[in-house]
């Protein structure tokens, strides 16, 4: 990483309906784009198919490129994972997506919100690969 | 019978669970588990998040309590035999739990925008409110549940439901009458700032 080099971060949002991708400079207070499955496809359930969200990726790599972006760091939230009921395109479609549309990858971290009040689960790594 | 209902705090759960009691005890031989009192009061708690001041539940260990609980209430013999069993688990940590038996697993949704004032008014931190808002657009528990537990999981919208709506859902589901399937609820919105 080159000390000129324009870097920023891609938060990647994914549920069972739809994937939705932010991306913001380094600082997070600007945001550069922000593209959801539901933008890129016009029929209502196609929103939830990798094809949505790697077409929304590949959309966010190119206004990112656009702005000067050579790089950008992942901030993924994505419940469930890689099982065998893994519902949604998952997140890892969606970076390929972006690396494939010439972006380069950082620093991949999962903070997938956990639901909490007096009590909640373990935080940290999930053992899931992203 | 045995009845999960989970869902992102505030979403109703409790408020549900004693109406269920309430009007299921009478006709059934019913038990309740509230599950942060189960794992409170046994002291299944591994320590404490000190970034979101939560008691992280050994899960492992909820799960095995849960089952030692249900099991005694389903092998337990009593004078009111003869009535249905009806055993409802209630928390945001219920779907996690391992039980062969759960006959359903119910979902408590809810639009954020609305959740977001039950939470202020429990007085949790921005950051705490925040992360369950968040947990609640991406449907966390609903994923979760639907990876461990597939169709047996229902999920209820319950945004412009009174309580007693919500219970009459409640009900349908409990005896077959009606399905909700995993995946109808889209709270992607609010990530979007669309509320
Ligand atoms: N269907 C509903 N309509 C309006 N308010 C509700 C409804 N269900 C619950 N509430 C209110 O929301 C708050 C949180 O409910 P609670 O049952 O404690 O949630 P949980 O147990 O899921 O954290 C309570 O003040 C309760 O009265
Ligand atoms: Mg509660």
């Amino acid at each position: 990483m080159a000390k000129d080099e324009k870097w920023g971060i891609a938060n990647i949002y994914s549920s069972f309906n739809n994937t939705i991708i932010t991306v913001t400079d380094i600082t997070g207070a600007e945001t550069i784009c922000q593209w959801s499955g539901g933008k890129v496809v016009r029929a209502d359930r196609q929103e939830a198919s990798p094809f949505a969200a790697m077409e929304a990726a590949t959309r966010a790599a190119d206004d990112a490129k656009e702005k000067g972006y050579v790089g950008l760091h992942i901030k993924v939230r994505a419940p469930g994972g890689n099982g065998p009921r893994s519902p949604g395109p998952g997140a890892q479609a969606t970076i390929r997506a972006l690396a494939r549309a010439g972006i380069r990858i950082g620093k991949i971290e999962d903070i997938t919100p956990i639901p909490h009040d007096g009590t909640g689960r373990p935080g940290g790594k999930r053992g899931r690969r992203v | 019978k045995i009845i999960f209902i989970t869902g992102t705090p505030g979403t109703g759960k409790t408020t549900l669970a004693n109406l269920l009691e309430s009007k299921f005890s009478k006709n059934y031989n019913f038990q309740i588990v509230k599950i942060n009192d189960l794992a409170i009061e046994n002291n299944l708690i591994d320590g404490v998040d000190s970034d979101k001041g939560y008691n992280i539940v050994n899960v492992q260990k909820l799960d095995k309590k849960l089952n030692e609980v249900l099991d005694s209430f389903f092998n337990e013999k009593d004078l009111n035999d003869s009535k249905l069993k009806i055993s409802i688990v209630e928390g945001h940590l219920s779907h996690l739990c391992n039980c062969e038996n759960v006959d359903k697993i119910i979902v408590l949704r809810l639009n954020p925008k609305i959740l977001e004032s039950r939470l202020k008014s429990r007085n949790y931190s921005e950051y705490k409110i925040h992360e369950n808002l968040e947990a609640e657009a991406l449907g966390v528990c609903s994923v979760e549940a639907y990876q461990k537990y597939g169709t047996k999981v229902n999920e209820i919208d319950t945004s412009d439901l009174s309580i007693k709506e919500v219970f009459k859902f409640v009900e349908d589901i409990i005896f077959n009458k009606k399905d909700f399937p995993v995946g109808n609820i889209d709270f992607m919105k609010w990530i979007l700032g669309g509320y």
